[in-house]
């Protein structure tokens, strides 16, 4: 299993005060994750969520990342493929240019917000988010592999231009989807498309969406040049040597994200659309804040706590067959920033050796392909 | 952290009810018609109407509620609200600024069991294919009006109405925030383009809701019951380790 950080970019009051140096800290944790052997570092696009994310444009952090740093991947997601957000086309140079900059270490994830704070802001129709994005992610790849491109739709249209530059992967960046929304795992695997799971259900959910991905994406219509068939898990990390330390820092800075979180106005809570079935991320990290449970201990599948804890954790979720685990290192600063910077070191040394290989992602996958061959062997296969 | 609100609790419990009763007998409430149309609100206006154990939401919104009951213990009646969406902790809730009832008793018991800060008034609602419209209209002048147009059916399952808090006294106690919670079994909902036609907040008293921008409106017909409170707030300490339950 491969590991990666995470950021929302959270800031504590004042931010006039406090905003650079969140920038400034993160862009420090990111140099030290290249170093320590991170392999992707994930940034996200929101807007208006004051304390919660001040992230508005992950495309110049991420360039500023990949400055840095030599071998990390930049992971720029998710990107809203909503056109009061963002058009398209903008979004293909973008990122374009981060996988050039970068030396094409870009990964292109892929979502459509759930907030009515941001929705609403940009004066977006939730109602239509699910198809603009699919219009969105079926348009990009092609912008980036035709000399030129194309395209007359129900939320874009655009006369034959060359949409410049190309990036350098070929070809073309992997393609991820964010998943937040019941099902959308399942949009990811039609498509052909990373999932990154950026829901904190529980342990056992996560295992039953492994395996449907698994199988659901054998018979998918990419809609890249290629299938990226990884699932990227999202969590919190808190690394000490002291178990108690460990697991009470981590719960305080995970209880803090989620009373941040607790804020903000979900599409689905303001606005009742078929396009949001649930609340989303943040319902389910206002869920997990009131859930009982051991306070010495981890919640269950969450890598706080001492290595050994955090092994024991991340063992499961290995098992489950994802690929990677990307972490959120910390809320608002709640953790000072030597502190992240340790945990960082701790689990590079502790934790990540027992993570060397892949082989239980890969026989998830060998699983899904078996079952899929005996289907269409059964005259089951797709249509 | 989160932004609390700075109301003046002296302000915010003028004209407030006394509860006399915190554990009133349910109210069955079969067949209500209810219309929520909601704005998004003026957040320094809000934050100084919300008691400082809450949060304002980001960005804070109101509703902006007209409701009929045809049955209920007390008759039938209809009860018009105004409410600030906030936070509890993390939790979504609809802070009561206003309510306005058109029979006498049933308005006596919301506000000796519930809290309810609850003023007479002629409220309607009336339903047509293109519109479902409220109204409340205090000393013959139209205070509010509001409307859902283009009503589209949707699923009831859907509709967020969140459970109410009432900034309300006790006799023989401290002021509490309680915390109200029907249920809500849907015969049917609607939802549809949000109209406020009229809104005189000095008329109605409830000047620290100023809208400012139209986000939705919903409609449902619903078996509601109205169970007693289980939970009250400390109004001056944080929700999250001021409340109780009754």
């Amino acid at each position: 299993m491969k590991f990666g950080i995470f950021y929302e970019l959270s800031v504590p009051r004042p931010f006039e005060e406090n905003e650079r140096k969140v920038y400034e800290n993160a862009l420090e944790q990111v140099k030290l994750a290249d170093e320590l052997g991170f392999d992707q570092v994930w940034a996200v696009e929101h807007h208006f969520l004051e304390e919660y994310s001040h992230c508005s444009a992950p495309e110049l952090f991420l360039t500023a990342c990949a400055m840095i740093t030599k071998r990390i991947r930049v992971g720029h997601g998710i990107v809203t493929c909503v056109p009061q957000f963002n058009h398209p086309i903008r979004i293909a140079e973008r990122a374009a240019v981060l996988d050039i900059l970068s030396g094409g270490r870009l990964e292109m994830g892929t979502g459509r917000s759930a907030t009515w704070t941001e929705l609403g802001g940009f004066q977006a129709d939730p109602d239509d988010t699910k198809k603009t994005w699919d219009e969105f992610v079926h348009a990009i790849p092609k912008m980036w592999t035709q000399e030129r491109y194309r395209h007359e739709g129900q939320f874009f249209s655009m006369p034959s231009r060359a949409v410049l530059p190309k990036p350098i992967q070929k070809p073309h960046p992997p393609l991820w989807v964010a998943v937040s929304t019941p099902g959308t795992e399942d949009d990811a695997a039609d498509r052909g498309m990373g999932c990154l799971g950026v829901n904190f259900t529980s342990f056992a959910e996560q295992e039953r969406k492994v395996k449907e991905y698994r199988r659901r994406i054998q018979w998918c219509n990419p809609v890249g040049a290629f299938v990226n068939d990884q699932l990227n898990t999202v969590n919190f990390l808190y690394c000490h040597d002291d178990s108690d330390t460990g697991v009470s820092t981590g719960r305080r800075m995970i209880g803090k994200f989620q009373y941040m979180a607790g804020q903000l106005d979900m599409a689905k809570e303001v606005y009742p659309t078929r396009a949001y079935l649930s609340a989303g991320l943040l319902a389910g990290a206002r869920r997990q804040a009131a859930a009982p449970g051991d306070l010495k201990e981890p919640p269950e599948g969450i890598a706080i706590g001492n290595p050994d804890q955090i092994i024991r954790e991340l063992k499961k979720w290995e098992a489950t067959g994802v690929d990677r685990c990307s972490f959120m290192l910390n809320a608002a600063e709640d953790i000072p920033h030597e502190q992240v910077m340790e945990s960082l070191r701790l689990f590079a040394t502790e934790v990540m050796p027992h993570f060397s290989d892949q082989s239980a992602a890969d026989a998830t996958r060998a699983a899904a392909r078996a079952e899929a061959a005996t289907g269409m062997a059964a005259g089951g296969g797709a249509a | 952290m989160p932004f609390f609100g700075t109301l003046d609790l002296a302000v915010g419990l003028a004209g407030a009810p006394v509860m006399t009763d915190l554990s009133p007998k349910t109210w069955e409430l079969p067949g209500a018609e209810v219309l929520q149309v909601s704005y998004e609100v003026d957040e320094a206006a809000s934050l100084a109407i919300t008691p400082s154990s809450l949060h304002p939401s980001i960005p804070p919104y109101a509703t902006f509620t007209v409701a009929r009951y045809p049955e209920s213990p007390h008759g039938p009646f209809h009860l018009a609200s105004v409410r600030l969406i906030v936070r509890a902790g993390i939790r979504p809730r609809g802070l009561l600024i206003g309510a306005w009832c058109d029979n006498e008793a049933a308005a006596a018991a919301l506000a000796a069991g519930w809290g309810y800060k609850v003023s007479p008034a002629e409220v309607s609602y009336v339903r047509n294919y293109q519109a479902i419209r409220g109204t409340v209209t205090i000393g013959g002048r139209t205070a509010l009006d509001i409307a859902l147009l283009d009503p589209e059916p949707v699923v009831g399952a859907d509709l967020e109405l969140f459970d109410n808090l009432h900034l309300t006294n006790v006799e023989g106690g401290a002021p509490v925030i309680v915390q109200v919670d029907p249920t809500y079994a849907h015969r049917s909902a609607d939802r549809g383009r949000a109209e406020l036609t009229t809104y005189e907040p000095e008329t109605l008293g409830t000047t620290g809701i100023v809208p400012v921008y139209r986000v939705v409106a919903v409609a449902c017909s619903a078996d509601i019951e109205l169970a007693a409170p289980r939970f009250v707030i400390d109004p001056t300490k944080p929700a999250i380790s001021g409340t109780r339950r009754i």
